[in-house]
């Protein structure tokens, strides 16, 4: 069963194409990464996704519910914004209050379960309040209505290494709890490395490539070797050139379908297989562009 | 406790139950005491508490924890020598890296400056 799906979805902000088609299915229980590069089009996704913004053309289904702009989907999903914003007037039981008047399903208990576990004090003011004070709050926001899905964008960003393990920890600690989905974007992969099952990349407003995670693991490979001609080095689907010097060549290939490609299309001589690191494969997935992979 | 590398291209679980072997191996665990549990390993870890899950769950299948009524998964019995047998596994495929080292050209020198710089990237 998928907990979203969004087919063909295309929305324009400010006269520029920022969704153009695009297309994803989440099977429930899923962790996936979204990966891409600042202005790809994720926090617009996101924001179509629940609902907060009306895409233009395409089809857009969340737990079984298709944007209404009635808030429902909001109320089932939980969200942080890249920007957690909050009244700075108020105290962190003040917002919490607020939320829940807000949310239909607030469990105030879990709330306060969720604040003591990042020790987060209630009474703590907003006014001047830190990074780390705010990153805790939107996570409790985010959680204390028991959603069967979230969404996260960029969760760690800004925070210090302790309050990033603890909201990590936090995330962790929900997907014990059977079939919650999560979509989670951040400019550190690497820190979600052991939770994710995929990863998508989005480029120019689609999903360019999607990967299971642990194909990923044992496919990224670096495939070098010598060329047997001097001609233009061979141009594989899925092999992303690294480079090299005079006849030695190195290519990049992330899945195994590329690398039996470029290893069976006869320009190596010589040619070797060295596994990738998944953060340098991520970091090759960020540089893509729709249309260069399969 | 043990660590991980989710940036390897080795398994998440086989990293987890090699770790796990290894706690047995070295009699940090001893048998009978209960197995690590799924949540607060996962959460250490940073990992999938699915990952985690599987992990013991093959351990349970090898034989070298055991689920026990009343008492959830503890380390089994014959863990340590089964956990010991898998590090024989490591020797021998440690032994036949250093013959192909040899047969490849490189000295003994050599080797041990590849082991001196592994020890420092601590792999």
């Amino acid at each position: 069963m998928n907990a979203l799906t969004f087919h063909d979805v295309t929305r324009t902000l400010g006269g520029r194409r920022v969704l153009d088609g695009a297309s994803g299915a989440a099977e429930q229980g899923k962790v996936i990464g979204l990966l891409g590069r600042n202005g790809e089009g994720k926090t617009t996704l996101f924001k179509v996704l629940l609902d907060l913004l009306a895409a233009d053309s395409g089809e857009v289904e969340v737990l079984g519910l298709r944007p209404d702009g009635s808030g429902r989907i909001r109320q089932t999903t939980g969200y942080i914004p890249e920007r957690p914003s909050f009244h700075s007037f108020m105290s962190v039981a003040e917002v919490l209050a607020l939320r829940a008047s807000l949310f239909h399903k607030w469990d105030a208990s879990r709330a306060s379960a969720l604040c003591a576990r990042l020790g987060l004090d209630p009474a703590t003011r907003l006014e001047g309040a830190s990074k780390g004070t705010l990153g805790k709050l939107a996570w409790v926001c985010a959680a204390a209505h028991d959603p069967a899905l979230y969404l996260l964008d960029e969760p760690t960003s800004g925070l210090d290494a302790l309050v990033r393990e603890e909201v990590l920890s936090g995330l962790v600690n929900e997907l014990g709890e059977a079939g919650k989905t999560v979509l989670v974007t951040s400019h550190r992969m690497d820190e979600l490395a052991g939770l994710l099952d995929e990863v998508w990349v989005m480029a120019g407003g689609r999903i360019v490539a999607a990967y299971a995670l642990d194909a990923l693991r044992a496919d990224a490979c670096v495939v070098g070797g010598r060329l047997r001609s001097a001609d233009a080095p061979p141009a594989v689907p899925g092999a992303i050139p690294l480079g090299g010097e005079g006849l030695v060549r190195s290519w990049a290939v992330l899945d195994r379908a590329a690398r039996e490609r470029l290893l069976g299309c006869g320009a190596l001589e010589s040619p070797s297989v060295e596994p990738l690191p998944l953060d340098r494969a991520f970091s090759h997935l960020l540089s893509l562009k729709g249309g260069e992979l399969r | 406790m043990i660590r991980i590398d989710p940036l390897s291209p080795t398994p998440l679980n086989e990293q987890i139950k090699s770790g796990l072997r290894g706690l047995i191996a070295r009699g940090a665990l001893k048998p009978g005491e209960p197995a690590p549990t799924i949540r607060p390993l996962a959460e250490a870890l940073k990992v999938n508490p699915n990952t985690v899950a599987r992990a013991i769950r093959e351990l349970v299948l090898e034989g070298v924890l055991e689920t026990k009524r009343g008492e959830g998964t503890v380390v089994a019995a014959g863990a340590p020598r089964k956990a010991s047998d898998g590090l024989a596994g490591v020797r021998d495929g440690l032994r036949e890296a250093l013959s192909q080292a040899r047969r490849g050209g490189l000295d003994w020198d050599d080797i041990a400056l590849l082991v001196r710089r592994a020890e420092r990237e601590d792999l």
